[in-house]
């Protein structure tokens, strides 16, 4: 028994152990790719005129395409901030998913919208589109408004694409806030595709708690007041800036966000649209788009775009944060699980062999693997089997990484974007960053632990995302 | 085998140390940037101040060959001033885009009087790709002519944005005959590329367009591609012809143009060309047929309408009851009848087509 028992405890250390150097090896790889890819995007981008495709007859037709659910108290400010966005062949489609609040009459108000017979083609079925609107007035007449019956983010986007008739689709949140130069600067990595075809593109999304903003526009950025906030804004710093260009420059990115990624219309068709049935439609319909692209055998890359250009609030609450991880960590799940054929097959090349066991060690099964660490260490720790030096020598260790990591993160955002201007923000970004293993990290695991418990509840809620709204002032207790 | 108990704990030390000592070099670093950040801007301040007193000299034309400025000592060609140089390109630049005539001609010798032509040419001559590009921007955004038989050199440079800028410089230079590097192009062009060729013409009197019919018949589909845009935006129709020819071209994107640039030419047989097409064509293509028949469609096409309005797509019907409607003499009756016998889906398309036309 006791043979047993150790053989089980050196294989769950030796595991874990493995597990961390393997995850320590790919933060490095991670790291130096992104560098380049990011000094390699400004490079190319130091003297370019956006200004030419905003006006451009030759420049592509975007769709926008802006679900919305209950968000009456923005949604007019919102709509017009996106109707002032710098490029010409735009159409912007706001779908209201089922509102059960004034969303829809506010619009209806605001914009001067009317009826309009329309035949909606259901290439991506959806539920029912009760109605579409538009304006005769010239300032709006980019502006389309669908009312449907509620179904979800996913079922909105389709409807979005049906409805939609320009080449690209931009899919957002419509509470984010964009640059005004944000379609210009997605726009072009499909211009500049060259034998692969770019079929979908990504931007780097930043938390706007506690910066200013003036009729729908960003026009001060200032580091989160809010802990969990802030810590977001590192974390995001991290992801974005480190992860997801690293990953564009392996040609293995296997998520773009939801608050804002850009598609090419008839590839995301071909493909089904998004998935209704799990809570990360944003990643599952990018690994759709590419497992398909790799069975029609054409070739392709997903690009990724590490400017500024969408704002979005993060939860201010450890309760609505731990909402959003634990639909995080379900998305991933389901996603990983509908696409299981491509792990480790030579067919699916870097996203067999690399990009989907990557997510599945280090994204999908890290709250558990980590939770597992953290029960092993209180069990060897109650039957006095930690060697405490050693202990204390690995603790250090792997902290001091972790804190490299997040300094290296801290410094790329300096060097390349600089949104964090005064030298007191970088610092408490530093020092948010000294707390993040204690306080933050531990408190995302958990929140991932209990999106396994609820993804093998079957579950499938979002979870409600109360948020403050931008401009206003923070709850004392928040 | 891997573990924990192999590794030394003095060898975990040692890498703790090893990350803390980075991490403190990083943020000596990420300080020393914020640093230089603060220095570049206050150099800007100043530098921006004589940009302000030389803008007003510009615009009243006290700033011209013959002038004799004194250069302040940070703009001085010295390795120090190198931020404030680079500042002072970059205003020139961002000023010589707003401005048209003698103005423009103006900041052409500002920047030749500050001596920066020998920073850009630097630049140009470097073998780093990013400065190679950047190099040959300034130099024709300054129209720095006399580089032009050097820069020529690179429209078929292997790095994309080498060529890319040297063949907006050759038509900077040149206008419609800088175009004459299509002959000779190898490497491919892609659609932002010829958008910004297409933005750098738009400005100029359209030109000379004789190599045209060898463009259409070149190897390089990119090529191929301007080509058919450029009939396109400027009628070229003597190369009608040739344009049919494409319609055969196994790239379907050089087809895809093709057929739009036929569209665009707009001659009577235009329309059952693009009918005659569409069973051959790809998905994509045949969506730009239809796209393209709403604008040269005629009675001719009746028939091939009225086949592709009972097409199972309902994408294709719609766009068929577009076109019937818009350019079939009795067209939304043709529609109406439809609607009647087969309500489902043609009434609402009807109402669709009927809501557009009023709008």
């Amino acid at each position: 028994m006791k043979i047993l028992a150790d053989i089980l405890v050196y294989l769950l250390v030796t595991g874990i152990f493995v597990y961390s150097v393997t995850l320590i090896i790919s933060y490095i790889v991670i790291g130096i790719n992104s560098v380049n890819e990011t000094r390699e995007y400004l490079h190319k981008n130091e003297a370019t005129d956006y200004r030419l495709l905003a006006a451009s007859p030759h420049a592509p037709t975007v769709s926008i395409l802006a679900p919305a659910y209950n968000e009456g108290a923005t949604i007019v400010d919102n709509v017009r901030s996106l109707l002032s966005l710098y490029y010409n062949k735009l159409e912007l489609v706001v779908i209201n998913d089922g509102s059960k609040d004034d969303s829809l009459q506010k619009l209806i108000d605001a914009y001067q919208l009317e009826k309009v017979d329309f035949f909606v083609n259901y290439r991506i079925p959806t539920k029912e589109v009760k109605a579409v609107y538009k304006t005769k007035h010239p300032a709006y007449n980019k502006l389309v408004v669908v009312d449907k019956v509620n179904g979800g983010k996913a079922d909105a986007l389709n409807v979005g694409i049906n409805i939609a008739t320009n080449d690209y689709i931009v899919c957002i949140d419509a509470d984010c806030i964009l640059e005004h130069d944000a379609i210009l600067k997605m726009v072009k990595p499909f211009l500049e595709e060259g034998e692969k075809k770019v079929i979908a593109s990504g931007g780097v999304i930043r938390i706007a708690n506690s910066c200013e903003v003036t009729n729908g526009r960003l026009t001060r950025v200032h580091l989160p007041d809010n802990y969990w906030a802030r810590m977001q804004a590192l974390e995001y710093i991290r992801a974005f800036l480190l992860g997801r260009m690293a990953w564009a420059r392996l040609d293995g990115l296997l998520l773009i966000s939801g608050a804002f990624g850009a598609f090419d219309k008839e590839i995301a068709i071909r493909c089904g649209g998004y998935n209704t049935n799990t809570v990360g439609e944003d990643m599952e319909l990018v690994v759709r788009m590419r497992r398909y692209m790799h069975e029609q055998d054409v070739p392709y890359k997903v690009t990724y775009i590490p400017d500024p250009l969408c704002w979005t609030e993060a939860p201010e609450t450890g309760t609505i944060l731990t909402r959003q991880r634990n639909r995080w960590t379900r998305g991933t799940i389901e996603t990983l699980r509908f696409h299981k054929k491509i792990f480790l097959n030579p067919r699916y090349d870097l996203l067999g062999a690399l990009s989907y066991p990557y997510w599945l060690l280090f994204e999908m099964l890290a709250p558990l693997i980590e939770f597992a660490g953290f029960v092993v260490f209180l069990f060897l720790a109650f039957f006095g089997l930690i060697n405490w030096h050693m202990f204390f020598a690995f603790l250090i260790f792997i902290v001091s990484f972790g804190y490299l990591n997040s300094v290296f993160a801290i410094y790329m955002e300096v060097y390349t974007f600089n949104q964090y201007r005064r030298r007191k923000e970088i610092l408490k970004l530093v020092l948010a960053a000294l707390t993040e293993p204690f306080i933050f990290h531990p408190f995302v695991v958990w929140a991932g632990v209990r999106g396994y418990f609820d993804f093998f509840r079957k579950s499938k809620s979002w979870g409600e995302m109360t948020r403050r709204g931008f401009g206003k002032p923070q709850p004392k207790n928040g | 085998m891997l573990e924990p108990s192999t590794i030394p704990e003095a060898t975990l030390y040692a890498y703790t140390v090893l990350f803390t000592a980075i991490m403190i070099i990083v943020l000596f670093m990420t300080a020393a940037v914020l640093r230089r950040r603060r220095k570049r801007y206050q150099t800007e301040k100043r530098v921006q101040e004589y940009f302000d007193q030389w803008l007003g000299d510009l615009l009243l034309g006290e700033i011209n060959e013959n002038s004799d400025i004194e250069i302040p000592e940070e703009l001085l060609d010295r390795p120090h001033n190198r931020l404030a140089r680079e500042f002072a390109i970059n205003q020139l630049i961002n000023t010589k885009k707003n401005l048209i005539g003698q103005a423009s001609r103006n900041v052409i010798q500002l920047y030749r009087l500050l001596e920066l032509r020998k920073t850009s040419w630097d630049k140009f001559s470097s073998r780093f790709w990013y400065r190679k590009a950047r190099g040959i921007y300034e130099l024709y955004m300054m129209e720095q002519r006399d580089a032009g038989g050097a820069i020529g050199k690179h429209t078929d440079h292997r790095n994309a944005y080498v060529r890319a800028e040297a063949q907006t410089a050759l038509l900077a230079f040149e206008g419609f005959d800088g175009l004459r590097f299509l002959g000779g192009l190898t490497q491919p062009m892609n659609n932002w590329q010829q958008l910004k060729l297409l933005e750098q013409l738009h400005a100029l009197d359209p030109g000379n367009f004789e190599g045209l019919p060898q463009w259409l018949g070149s190897a390089n589909d990119s090529v191929v591609i301007f080509a058919l845009k450029l009939a396109d935006i400027y009628q070229q129709l003597q190369v009608r012809e040739e344009t049919i020819r494409c319609l055969r071209h196994p790239n379907s994107h050089v087809r895809e143009q093709a057929v739009k640039t036929l569209v665009h030419f707009g001659d009577e047989e235009a329309g059952n060309l693009l009918a005659e097409q569409y069973p051959t064509e790809t998905e994509h293509n045949r969506k730009a047929i239809l796209e393209g028949l709403e604008q040269v469609a005629t009675d001719a096409q009746r028939g091939f309408l009225e086949t592709t309005l009972a097409s199972d797509d309902p994408a294709v019907q719609l766009q068929s009851a577009r076109i019937i409607s818009r350019c079939l003499k009795g067209g939304e009756a043709i529609i109406a009848a439809k609607a009647l016998a087969q309500p489902e889906p043609y009434r609402q398309i009807l109402l669709h087509i009927q809501s557009e036309s009023v709008r």
